[in-house]
């Protein structure tokens, strides 16, 4: 995975300028990953009417999620902490390991770093839209690479499972 | 998959309490959620399942029904249980008044379309820690 810092967008521009937030938005605004990403939104917002997970690819991240979501109970939050419980940081890690193996092929590990990104900021115990934007990176990515799990499938066609 | 995944996430945020992120506080949709609602409005537009926009808050108050599943009401839902300062157009200004004001879904699909791509991806703090990669490349 590349940081912003070394793409060639920086190489070319000096420092002072290249660390200016007008420089990084406007060079992401125009980059294919912003239109990529922008494309896909759509493609998945209108395409909201099939309701089952088609691949067996959905249903694995379907199944690892539900095992992500079993976690917290065996990880139980610290009492009296107020917002921000560090037993999210247990989690986190628990959770990261299982996604690393969910993966494991190297060619494929820097789609569980989207995943995990996705989950939150250990660090911070946050999370916000960045987190969001991450899975649909992860879950645009994945789509890209569904070759390896020989499934041709439509990936737009399991976009929103009823999930009880 | 993203259902499942929205729904991990509001197990996350209850569970350890996260904070939110990069929040517009009152002026965003929710502090920490934004694409159930953006692909949760037009699930009900395509789906045409026939709740109606200013139906939604009643419907909360009763069972959801034949409209559990949706996406939408899901996060809706959420918001409504999670925070509990006061009534629902309080606490969410902005969501209330898009149910109250819009007729169709289609319509309240396409606003959070516009602001997901002002208010996320071409926010620097939300998109500063982005990775590229060779299918997401920079360039």
């Amino acid at each position: 995975l590349v940081n912003f810092n070394n793409t060639k967008a920086c190489a070319l521009t000096d420092d002072a300028a290249k660390n200016t937030p007008a420089f990084r938005s406007l060079s992401l605004e125009k980059s294919p990953a912003n239109r990529r990403l922008a494309t896909f939104i759509a493609d998945l917002a209108s395409n909201q009417s099939s309701s089952e997970a088609s691949s067996e690819f959905c249903l694995q991240i379907l199944r690892l999620i539900d095992e992500l979501s079993a976690l917290t109970r065996e990880i139980a939050p610290i009492p009296h902490a107020r917002f921000g419980n560090p037993a999210f940081r247990d989690w986190h890690s628990k959770a990261a390991e299982k996604i690393d193996a969910f993966f494991p092929l190297e060619k494929h590990k820097h789609l569980a770093q989207y995943w995990i990104e996705s989950l939150g900021n250990p660090s911070r115990i946050d999370y916000g839209t960045g987190h969001e934007l991450s899975f649909a990176i992860f879950y645009s990515c994945s789509s890209k690479s569904m070759h390896y799990w020989r499934i041709g499938q439509n990936v737009m066609q399991c976009s929103m499972p009823i999930f009880p | 998959v993203f259902n499942a995944y929205f729904s991990l996430i509001r197990h996350l945020i209850v569970a350890y309490k996260l904070e939110p992120a990069g929040s517009h506080g009152v002026w965003g949709l929710d502090d920490y959620q934004f694409l159930p609602f953006l692909f949760g409005a037009f699930q009900i537009d395509q789906q045409a399942s026939g709740i109606k926009p200013c139906e939604v808050l009643t419907a909360l108050e009763n069972s959801m029904g034949q409209n559990a599943h949706l996406t939408f009401l899901q996060a809706i839902a959420f918001v409504n249980r999670y925070k509990t300062g006061g009534a629902f157009s309080e606490h969410s200004p902005t969501l209330h008044s898009i149910l109250v004001g819009c007729s169709g879904w289609n319509q309240i699909g396409l606003g959070p379309l516009k602001m997901h791509r002002a208010e996320v991806m071409e926010e620097f703090p939300v998109v500063q820690h982005l990775k590229f990669c060779e299918e997401f490349a920079f360039e």
